[in-house]
């Protein structure tokens, strides 16, 4: 239960390659803080051209897993759709692993929200 | 002589030892002198071939004599870009105007003199490899890591978690550490090994900063991280001497009874870095005069895992000490009291 969302009507334009707009959940762990960051990334806030990169990167990135530990205080993410990304699946990543298009607007949603006590 | 030529090969120990007894005075001498250089070799090649025990083997810079650094600075202009980027200072150049810049450079010098005054380790790698920092990295960038291939990133932080990182000499030192873990026990970065990994980088970071400073343990905070926060998480990142109690989202146990299964290794390494504040702090004086040094020796133990549990680990900081003070000095006594106080077994 959501309430409806109040868009300006025409601030972007559907594309055949667009998803449609989705919120992840973004949580952040590792670094030399050792702190847990929890925030929220909502691609319909991103300009349009960067929410369908962002969007095309994920689908690209379903089933990724980390291949072992993260490196030495480097992030690591988990990145759950929440809402209107029925068809994307939770993944974890490295940051160093991130494609371009996620990096920053991830980055950003991480550093934006709250530290977590673990 | 032919005979020189023939002796000088691979005869067996055994045939030369016959020809030392048997043979004319000329091939005596011969097969002796092989009989000694041969020894020597094999000597040295067992020794050789213990010291390197498990680890990768490397080629030997023989043409490094050591005892300098060579750093070299980039700005990487806020932007998250990967590679280094543009120099802005490097080895030898005279101090910029950027002081995040500069605190890189000298931070760097600190954590090489540390290992190489202290241990005659040059560099990272021990075979004098090239620091490279890349400073200003992202914006607003809450962190600073080593990236596991021989680059160190440096962020500005946002000012309320972190604020430039380059600020911290025990940071600079605790990233350049995980580079020397790396490369000796090479301690997988997840679980009690992972853990140690951590405590590893802040127990030499800490000491990297108290030898810059000339603090002796009762003159340290023994914080880590003091000189990067921000108010969210001021005064520390970290507390070697009271873990758990650093800043408001300190969760890190003081002892086994709070050891976190599955957490995370920045939780679990509280636990080893009081036993070394616990050892340090007994032993009185600076931190490098006997407890780092154990520390650095169970670390290079060719016998230590990758997967070292606490206790594995600790058991070789008690061999460490005392193999080099003695089973009943002081030392061995304090390394003891040390995990006993964090209730690791030993």
């Amino acid at each position: 239960m959501r309430p409806a969302r109040s868009r300006p009507v025409g601030k972007r334009s559907k594309s055949p390659c667009s998803v449609g707009e989705v919120k992840l959940a973004i949580k952040r762990t590792g670094g030399i803080a050792g702190l847990t960051m929890a925030g929220q990334l909502d691609t319909g806030e991103l300009p349009p051209d960067a929410a369908d990169a962002a969007e095309r990167a994920l689908r690209e990135l379903a089933g990724h897993a980390p291949a072992g530990p993260p490196p030495p205080d480097g992030f690591r993410y988990e990145i759950a759709p929440l809402d209107g990304g029925d068809d994307l699946e939770p993944i974890v990543i490295d940051e160093r692993d991130l494609p371009d298009a996620l990096r920053g607007p991830v980055g950003a949603a991480a550093r934006a929200g709250e530290p977590e006590r673990r | 002589m032919s005979h020189h030529c023939s002796l000088h090969c691979i005869l067996p120990p055994g045939l030369l030892q016959k020809l030392a007894v048997d043979e004319a005075e000329e091939v005596r001498r011969s097969a002796l002198d092989t009989l000694a250089l041969d020894h020597r070799l094999r000597v040295a090649r067992a020794e050789a071939a213990a010291r390197t025990g498990g680890r990768a083997s490397k080629p030997l810079t023989f043409a490094r004599v050591g005892g300098k650094p060579q750093r070299t600075i980039y700005d990487q202009h806020k932007e998250e870009l990967q590679v280094p980027g543009t120099v802005a200072r490097a080895e030898g150049q005279a101090p910029v105007e950027d002081d995040a810049i500069n605190a890189a450079y000298d931070g760097f010098g600190e954590t090489y003199e540390f290992f190489w005054s202290l241990f005659q380790r040059d560099s990272i790698d021990g075979q004098g490899m090239p620091l490279l920092g890349l400073v200003h990295y992202g914006s607003e960038y809450d962190n600073a890591f080593w990236d596991g291939s021989g680059h160190m990133f440096f962020g500005d932080g946002d000012g309320q978690m972190l604020k430039q990182t380059t600020k911290g000499k025990d940071v600079i030192g605790h990233e350049l550490c995980h580079g020397v873990t790396q490369h000796e026990a090479n301690l997988v970065y997840s679980g009690q090994s992972g853990a140690l990994n951590e405590s590893i980088s802040d127990v030499f970071g800490i000491q990297v900063k108290q030898r810059a400073l000339s603090l002796d343990v009762t003159q340290s905070d023994w914080l880590i991280g003091a000189d990067i926060v921000g108010p969210k998480l001021s005064p520390a990142l970290r507390s070697m001497k009271e873990p758990g109690k650093a800043n408001p989202y300190d969760d890190q146990p003081a002892d086994m009874d709070g050891y976190v299964d599955g957490g995370d290794v920045h939780t679990n390494s509280g636990i080893p870095n009081r036993a070394f504040y616990v050892v340090a702090t007994t032993l009185g004086g600076h931190a490098w005069d006997a407890a780092g040094p154990i520390w650095y020796a169970a670390l290079c133990d060719p016998s230590l895992s990758s997967r070292a549990t606490f206790t594995e680990f600790a058991k070789r900081t008690l061999i460490a000490a005392e193999r080099a003070y003695g089973q009943t000095s002081n030392e061995a006594g304090a390394v003891k009291a040390g995990w006993e106080a964090v209730k690791v077994p030993l």
